[in-house]
């Protein structure tokens, strides 16, 4: 029987046009879909307790952390590793490098150093500008009983 | 020998609104209706593993919503509504990769190396021609071609008007004879 101009009979009840299934397919497959339905819709992957168990008892004993540091950090810390080795220990010809002294080796400093042995801009003081300021005008400036008590 | 009669929708629906019963009632649904989905989105999606996917969710879907059916169309025109937008999610979720001619030529791929297709020349002839078919013709001739679907059934299925069905229908008829003819 044609089915119209269709050179193709209509196929018979059950025919599936050449497609099968695996065997016991629609079995597994209604266990499966009720299984689901009776998780209520939920479901997990195979193994995924197992897997849990795991990652629970890392929780408990984790491992000791490891820091994930990028390149450009340990470049980074290249470089200013370098720049302070540079400064520390460099010759520098300025021996402004700031050292802790003892009080006692100030006391000693003091005491054995001659004003003359220090370089002139020691002993300027910023604040006062002495080219400004005549010897007569700092005479003036001091009483007669202040200059007597200091002679 | 068994002379139990076939469970009736209208009996699936009245065990399904009782809480007690429910889960029998969704297994007498499986029962009636799980192998006829099954290879209407077979015949869609053509590879087998994909069809399980689709119909383990389509399945999953009926669950859900099987308490706000209202019996207004037939028990299997609302499962095959579902079933058949699942399976264009899933043709459309591949087109996402591929354009429209690869995701053919992989649906034919399929036919023949995905193992679960025994059929003979011609009947992998006519499954080639239909892979021809934009979508919507491909499911218009399945339903009336295989499943053997009254229009205003289909029409419940696609949301479509019989008059577009039937000319729809003949359109791929006339593709599938010129496919069969050159081929």
């Amino acid at each position: 029987m044609s089915n119209h101009q269709f050179p193709y009979h209509q196929p018979e009840k059950n025919n599936q046009g050449g497609f099968t299934v695996p065997e016991g397919y629609f079995e597994k497959s209604q266990k499966q879909i009720l299984a689901r339905v009776n998780r209520g819709g939920f479901e997990v992957p195979e193994g995924y307790f197992n897997q849990n168990k795991n990652r629970l008892l890392l929780h408990i004993n984790p491992k000791p952390k490891r820091f994930n540091i990028k390149p450009i950090w340990y470049a980074a810390a290249a470089v200013l590793l370098v720049t302070v080795g540079l400064i520390f220990f460099m010759p520098s010809t300025q021996n402004n490098i700031p050292v802790a002294l003892s009080d006692d080796e100030i006391i000693n400093y003091v005491s054995t150093q001659k004003i003359s042995d220090l370089p002139i801009e020691v002993l300027a003081i910023q604040e006062v500008n002495f080219t400004d300021v005549t010897t007569e005008e700092i005479i003036d400036g001091v009483d007669e009983e202040t200059l007597l008590n200091e002679l | 020998m068994s002379t139990a009669q076939p469970i009736s929708d209208v009996q699936i629906l009245q065990a399904f609104a009782q809480k007690a019963t429910q889960h029998k009632a969704f297994e007498w649904l499986l029962n009636a209706y799980q192998q006829k989905t099954y290879w209407h989105i077979r015949r869609m999606v053509i590879n087998h593993d994909d069809a399980d996917d689709v119909l383990q969710n389509t399945m999953i879907k009926v669950w859900e919503n099987l308490h706000q059916f209202k019996g207004e169309a037939k028990l299997y025109t609302w499962i095959y509504r579902i079933a058949t937008n699942e399976a264009l999610n899933h043709l459309n979720k591949q087109k996402q990769h591929q354009n429209i001619e690869e995701t053919s030529a992989e649906l034919m791929n399929h036919l023949t190396t995905t193992g679960y297709f025994n059929g003979n020349s011609a009947e992998l002839k006519l499954q080639q021609a239909i892979l021809t078919l934009p979508e919507k013709q491909r499911l218009v001739f399945n339903l009336k071609y295989f499943d053997n679907m009254k229009y205003e059934e289909m029409s419940e299925v696609l949301d479509t008007s019989v008059g577009a069905l039937k000319a729809s229908y003949h359109h791929a008829v006339k593709k599938i004879e010129e496919y069969l003819t050159k081929h």
